[in-house]
């Protein structure tokens, strides 16, 4: 195998392929990266993790069509360091030689026969979309993908299509987001896919607006991403029944700024529990009031204008989930809906003309109160 | 005030043979007579409790059931019952929560009470010890050594330091004086290895560390020399802990037969969790970090843990935890000892409701375990329990008395 390919393009297609090769591995050859150079120009370079497979392709000068696999991460390190130049890539007795410049060197590298193939997925597409707003579904759910292992079939973000729309939802039994994309997209399943999949396609969109197919097989999903095409293992499970638990009758609502309710959030979680970040929200007329307070550091209350008629009525949340799900929003205003302070509050994205693009459920901080004996010595907090 | 001035009044209370003397008490045929408790010598047996009748043999507790018979061949070994003995321990601590508000329990047995500043209601020292050891020996008929003194580990001495029966007081002034005589052993810390390591240097008695320089001991035996001439100093600044700060609970249980059945297994975490849950309820605390003990025999052990999202004391959450755990863990081979545990304890409020677990649900599942557990209390334990913990009590029937909470101390 010989090929070219000028410096720039190689280090780029190495560092991509290097973000799925795991570092450390007791499997022989897998921190390795698979080039193969075919006659028609074709450099493909392949890395994974076994559970996440990554191919991305670039256009060189092939003189002899071959395959190696090298370490990646010290092929990376190299072509790195070289200047910004052709660099002639030549298979050798054990492994590859680079040249570039005044530049030499040679890497062993290990048997291609022994790296593992990518799955094989049938190219034909689920659905396509826009780059862009791929990248928004996964930014707006990714967050809520649980860390918790015992709850295995959380840890991903649940893909299906329904009434036309293309959802991706994502939950850690605390807090739940669903992310709408609508379109014509016939009812289909609903897959798991891992967030650090996700996060990689994320990196990979090539152009906002370039359109991103997935296919499926039983056990693999495939991403198309132009030059790249990301294979990675589903997550088997059965993703609990969503639907059911977004409430359909929160009838309290109030509408306030997002932008400055995030600030105001930020600067009253300062004065909260460091490990529950408890604050209390309250709707009153037209407003809404975040308060905090915490033993021995003090408290904390502000007002936003708001537009809300209703009772009085208080709830208490972890500053922290709230704050995470306004930011995935676009919308200069959003709506909190709720029905009771021991039952989940809905927030959503106020839209002009059109059904939100997005839900954000949070459950409540368990407040005393609602429930029998043993709240005496928590109120203290809590006020 | 007379002499000097008592800046922490600390007791610990130490009921006599605890569970042998319920034994006595409640079959008087078998006064003057040496009476063990504990498991049979046939499976893993070891003795629970011992009379000072048996003791006089040699007898100790911890020992196995098999070499305690053959020291007092016409011991008397009762299986005991944990029920009684957990409803009397009940009483006992009853009694001590009207002395103080802050009642440390090391187990069923034991407990360290803080009567610092009890003087105006309850009296001196001089007045509150006895006062304890009446009310025990009224309610129960049973009698307790009980030590008083300023420092926590010398009350911990003074109450063996004329047991059964006895009251000892320290005052503040008298530390150096009660603890220069005592044999080295007697300091917490000090086990066969440190008695011999000390012995080299001739130090044999409490006061001979006492008289020794800091930069000896640190030299010699490291930080815990230096802890261990805190101590032979009476310097020991630990309060007296409630079972409000107890930093982690858990229930771990030894086999009389090692088992390899995954149901009979899967229902020990199950009952391991309730009784843990139960305990984590009865304080008004959940925790967020959940431990698995696991042992294969003959002395393998290990102990995983994970840390969920929010703090629990719901013994379905547990359960349902520590059997990922376990069957991450679980080579499919028999075990000897399984435990379940909870730490990283704090207030049972505080945590965002769950989103898959409706509040009302889970309130009546709360009130149910509650009910299940007054039950328990009422009728003992046993006589009601969740389905899934029942195969258990095969275990159970054949099992050993090592099957007690571990304390958080």
């Amino acid at each position: 195998m010989k090929f070219s390919l000028v410096q720039s393009e190689l280090y780029r297609c190495l560092a991509l392929v290097a973000g799925v090769v795991p570092s450390r591995s007791n499997i022989q050859g897998l921190g390795s990266v698979r080039v193969e150079a075919t006659s028609d120009g074709l450099l493909s370079f392949m890395g994974t993790d076994l559970d996440t497979f990554l191919v991305t392709n670039a256009r060189g000068t092939v003189e002899e069509a071959g395959v190696v696999t090298v370490p990646a991460r010290r092929f990376l390190e190299i072509v790195k360091e070289l200047p910004s130049d052709v660099v002639e890539v030549k298979s050798t007795s054990s492994g590859i030689s680079l040249k570039s410049g005044q530049g030499r060197f040679r890497l062993v590298g290990t048997d291609p026969e022994e790296f593992p193939a990518a799955p094989e997925i049938s190219e034909e597409s689920i659905f396509s979309i826009q780059g862009d707003h791929l990248d928004r579904m996964i930014r707006r759910t990714i967050y809520a993908v649980t860390t918790d292992f015992t709850r295995a079939e959380l840890t991903a973000v649940f893909v299906k299509a329904e009434g036309g729309e293309l959802r991706f939802v994502a939950t850690d039994g605390h807090r739940l987001a669903r992310a709408s994309h609508p379109g014509e997209y016939p009812d289909w399943g609903g897959i798991l896919i891992p967030p650090k999949a996700l996060s990689l396609v994320q990196k990979q969109i090539p152009e906002a607006t370039e359109s991103i197919s997935l296919s499926t097989s039983k056990r693999y999903c495939l991403f198309n991403l132009g030059n790249s095409r990301l294979y990675t293992r589903l997550l088997d499970g059965n993703y609990p029944p969503v639907e059911d638990v977004i409430p359909k009758d929160n009838n309290i609502n109030a509408v306030v700024n997002r932008e400055l309710l995030i600030s105001s959030l930020r600067r009253v979680s300062v004065i909260s529990e460091s490990t529950t970040k408890q604050i209390k929200l309250s709707l009153l007329a037209d407003a809404v009031q975040l308060s905090g307070q915490a033993q021995n550091v003090g408290e904390a209350e502000e007002s936003l204008p708001a537009t809300y008629s209703g009772d009085e009525f208080h709830i208490g949340y972890n500053a922290t989930y709230l704050l995470d799900l306004l930011r995935t929003m676009d919308s200069d205003e959003v709506t909190l809906s709720f029905k009771l302070p021991t039952t989940a509050g809905v927030f959503t994205p106020v839209i002009e003309n059109g059904d939100p693009d997005l839900l954000c459920l949070v459950m409540p901080l368990r407040l005393p109160g609602t429930e029998g004996a043993g709240s005496e010595v928590a109120t203290s907090a809590r006020g | 005030m007379f002499g000097m001035q008592w800046d922490k009044v600390i007791a610990h209370v130490d009921m006599d043979a605890f569970y042998a003397s319920i034994e006595i008490r409640d079959d008087p045929s078998l006064a003057g007579k040496p009476v063990v408790v504990g498991g049979s010598a046939d499976g893993r047996g070891v003795v629970s409790a011992a009379s000072y009748e048996a003791r006089v043999f040699g007898v100790r507790s911890a020992m196995p059931m098999s070499r305690a018979l053959r020291l007092c061949p016409d011991l008397v070994a009762l299986p005991g019952s944990l029920r009684k003995y957990s409803a009397v321990s009940k009483e006992i601590m009853e009694i001590l929560g009207r002395y103080s508000p802050s009642v440390q329990p090391l187990s069923l047995d034991e407990a360290f009470l803080d009567l610092t500043g009890m003087e105006l209601a309850l009296g001196t020292p001089e007045e509150i010890g006895p006062a304890i050891r009446a009310e025990i020996k009224e309610q129960t008929r049973l009698t307790a050594s009980v030590g008083i003194a300023p420092v926590k580990f010398v009350a911990k001495i003074a109450s063996d330091y004329d047991k059964p029966d006895g009251l000892t007081i320290v005052p503040p002034g008298g530390v150096q004086d009660f603890l220069e005589p005592l044999t080295i052993d007697k300091l917490w810390g000090v086990g066969p290895r440190m008695q011999e390591a000390l012995q080299q240097f001739g130090i044999r008695t409490v006061g001979d560390i006492a008289r020794r320089s800091p930069e000896f001991m640190a030299q010699k035996f490291g930080q815990h020399g230096q802890h261990l001439l805190r101590l032979a100093r009476g310097e020991d600044a630990r309060g007296v802990v409630s079972h409000w700060d107890a930093k982690s609970y858990s229930h771990e249980e030894t086999f009389a037969k090692d088992q390899g059945d995954v149901e009979t297994l899967e229902s020990v975490l199950l009952d391991q969790a309730l009784r843990v849950a139960r305990r984590l309820r009865r304080d008004d605390v959940a925790g967020r970090v959940i431990n698995l003990k696991l042992r294969y025999p003959p002395f393998v052990t290990l102990t995983r843990r994970t840390t969920i999202d929010e703090r629990t004391n719901d013994a379905d959450r547990i359960f349902d935890v520590v059997r990922k755990l376990f069957h991450a863990e679980w080579n499919g081979k028999p075990v000897r000892l399984l435990g379940v545990g909870v730490s990283g304890i704090g207030e049972e409020y505080g945590g965002t409701l769950d989103l898959f677990d409706p509040e009302p649900l889970r309130q009546r599942r709360d009130a149910l375990t509650d009910t299940v557990h007054d039950l328990e209390d009422r009728f003992g334990r046993g006589k009601i329990t969740r389905a899934g913990a029942l195969r258990k009590r095969s275990v159970r029937d054949t099992g050993t008395m090592n099957d007690k909470p571990t304390d958080p101390e």
